[in-house]
């Protein structure tokens, strides 16, 4: 988990090795400047002298000067390690989660992977800043510490040895109790950022349905949840340092005691006992900043495996070894197709799909809601795989073309289509970023965009405000279509994407299909009779299933399904334009 | 990219306003804890210079010195050091929940 992790230092490698360096600089001065100091009382200030008072005095002016200089040098490397190391890892993991399938994305949940992306990483970030300024800086310490004591008084210092286990058994003992709380912390964090993010982003139906106490609530719900658990496992951690303590006094009074006795018999001097003290004391207060350092790792711990989860992650969908890269035309086979979105054969949203569709057919698609038509456009472009059967496009199964390839000739206008802050220009670009001004303009005329983008004051480069807001729902779908046809697709889908549109533009929208791009495989899914009965053929999904095939004629001669909402739909006509 | 300052006011409301506020009585119990804990540290030291001239000096050169008066010093001293584990790990408890709740509250 932790060589994963690493490799994300790249760059920054430099700086992270520098860090203990510059520490071992530290510690070195930190341990020269109490002997030089020694030296100075007992050669300068009891002997008088002083030369060796002004010599050793510029000594440890030095000394002191370059031991600020070392931990100055490492806390900057350390900075710049740990900041890149963060940095370089949300990289990687960006970078992965722009491979994910939907699949993928529904697994861990889009909120998860914003917590993963940030807290996580914060706290991997902390723990590695810790690690490389303490790991090296307190061992080091404590080994010192350690062979002055044994050379001073190995009785007494196997005292420390000793001791060391019962703390080290102590310190894991705390760990093992608070592991799983923090464990299940992140998991609540996952929660807090879904609610946050569901309420910002819908903060118009929020406000509308003055809801804002309830979403307060259920915020606070959550919120006091994450403040139980790390209440709780820090009440864990505080253990820590007490028992740190607990572990210096004891040392302290042992040697008394024993120190005491020797010194008494003769076998050791007081100098000495004041020196075993002084080396108990540093050996104990690096152990302590170990012990800060190995609950940086704990809390990190649950972080890290939660961000290795998303790393290792296989996207479920990727290019075969041989890919195909051209589609020969714009026909779709599905032979037997079968899916379900939990790849659970018992649970299947689409039922033995048998459909032949030619190259530059356009095809109505009418059915009630949860009939799983997006789903059954969604497999055409792969966005997820068959779980049964076949699909074929082109002539070949979706499976062996390159992803690319392929989702460049199918384009989608999904039914929540998204524009993005920028320009329209840019918007438009977003299809096909070497799309030429005229060839913008084309599109726009195809999916009657090109009016009323001229009616703004800025035309083609009015700013689009963040998700479009300052467009109605009408032009954005509008725009989103242009954005589609860009691509020069040879199957174009549109998902209840005129939804929005009046009656008039959405039969223009048509007619400028069948005229302008005859060769295009249409799919269009519509709520409405009147966006598909000019169809070539029209599908109507029953529950996942193939209910009728046909023209709007043959279908209101023989299917019920597509009858009754005919029926229902033309006594409602006079409600006419829906334009929002 | 603009220097952030940080606004004075805005420090004396996280402080008096939540802090004080809310935490009036545990905020000042935990400082009593802290100033225990660090008057056991300087105790600790403080007793290591007594240890040597109080207690150890003395025996020296005696033909059957008593351990008796360094054994009760430093009994008296374990009770001491105990009380300041004690309080160590009372204001580490208190200062992290006074800490988790105050992030609580301001979310």
């Amino acid at each position: 988990m932790i060589k994963k992790l690493i490799k994300s230092v790249r760059e920054y490698k430099k700086n992270a090795i520098l860090t203990p360096v510059y520490m071992v600089g530290e510690v070195a001065m930190e341990m020269l400047i109490p002997f030089l100091l020694g030296k100075l009382i007992d050669k300068g200030i009891i002997e008088k002298d002083v030369n060796v008072i002004f010599m050793l005095g510029a000594v440890l002016i030095v000394a002191a000067l370059l031991s600020l200089f070392f931990g100055i040098c490492a806390g900057k490397h350390a900075a710049k390690a740990s900041a890149g190391f963060a940095k370089n890892l949300r990289q990687d993991m960006y970078e992965k989660v722009q491979k994910f399938s939907f699949y993928n994305i529904d697994k861990f949940s889009t909120s998860s992977i914003v917590t993963r992306l940030t807290t996580d990483v914060g706290y991997i970030k902390d723990a590695f800043m810790a690690v490389i300024r303490g790991a090296v800086r307190s061992p080091l310490t404590i080994i010192f510490s350690f062979v002055m004591a044994f050379i001073v008084n190995w009785k007494i210092a196997l005292v420390f040895l000793a001791l060391a286990p019962i703390l080290g058994f102590l310190l894991i003992l705390i760990a093992k109790k608070a592991h799983p709380i923090f464990e299940r912390v992140f998991y609540t964090y996952d929660d807090l950022n879904n609610v946050v993010q569901e309420n910002v982003k819908g903060v118009r139906v929020v406000k509308s349905f003055v809801q804002e106490d309830y979403e307060v609530k259920k915020f606070e719900k959550i919120s006091d949840s994450i403040y139980q658990d790390f209440s709780k496992a820090e009440a864990i951690l505080a253990f820590n340092s007490p028992i740190m303590q607990f572990f210096i006094y004891l040392i302290i009074t042992v040697i008394s005691w024993f120190g005491a006795k020797f010194i008494v018999a003769g076998t050791m001097t007081t100098g000495e006992i004041t020196s075993l003290i002084t080396y108990a004391m540093s050996i104990l207060h690096s152990l302590m900043m170990l012990s800060l350092v190995f609950v940086m790792i704990i809390i990190s711990m649950e972080s890290a495996k939660r961000v290795v989860e998303l790393l290792d992650e296989v996207p479920d969908i990727a290019n075969p070894e041989n890919p195909i890269m051209e589609v020969e035309d714009g026909s779709i086979d599905f032979e037997n197709v079968s899916f379900s979105y939990v790849k659970d054969e018992n649970k299947l949203c689409l039922k033995d799909i048998n459909l032949k569709i030619q190259s530059g057919e356009t095809i109505g698609i009418i059915g009630g809601t949860g009939s799983s038509k997006t789903t059954l456009v969604n497999l055409i472009s792969r966005l997820y795989d068959v779980t049964k059967g076949e699909l074929k496009v082109g002539g070949k199964n979706v499976k062996e073309y390159d992803l690319k390839t392929l989702r460049d000739q199918v384009s989608v206008v999904l039914q929540r289509n998204e524009l993005f802050t920028g320009t329209i220009k840019e918007n438009l670009r977003w299809g096909n970023p070497n799309a030429t001004d005229e060839e913008l303009v084309e599109a726009c005329q195809l999916a009657q965009a090109d009016e009323f983008i001229r009616g703004f004051p800025d035309q083609y480069d009015t700013y689009i405000e963040e998700g479009g807001t300052n467009v109605s729902g009408g032009q954005k779908q509008r725009i989103c279509i242009a954005r589609a046809i860009l691509k020069n697709p040879k199957i174009l889908i549109l998902d209840d994407s005129t939804s929005a549109v009046d009656t008039k533009t959405d039969s223009l929208i048509r007619k400028a299909f069948r005229e302008k791009i005859p060769n295009t495989t249409k799919l269009i899914i519509a709520q409405r009779i009147n966006s598909v009965e000019d169809c070539d053929r029209i599908l109507v999904l029953d529950h996942g299933e193939i209910n009728g095939i046909g023209t709007h004629q043959e279908l209101l001669a023989n299917n019920e399904i597509y009858k009754d909402v005919y029926e229902s739909q033309t006594k409602g006509e006079e409600d006419g334009e829906t334009e929002n | 990219m603009a220097k952030q300052k940080i606004d004075k006011s805005t420090l004396k409301r996280l402080f008096f306003d939540y802090l004080l506020k809310y935490y009036k009585f545990k905020f000042f119990f935990v400082i009593i804890l802290v100033v225990i804990s660090s008057l056991v540290g300087v105790a600790s030291s403080l007793f290591i210079e007594r240890l040597i001239d109080d207690y150890i000096t003395p025996m020296l050169g005696v033909a059957n010195p008593s351990f008796i008066p360094l054994l009760k010093a430093l009994c008296i001293m374990a009770c001491i050091y105990l009380t300041g584990v004690v309080s160590n790990y009372v204001y580490q408890r208190m200062m992290s929940r006074i800490a988790q709740r105050n992030i609580k509250n301001y979310s």
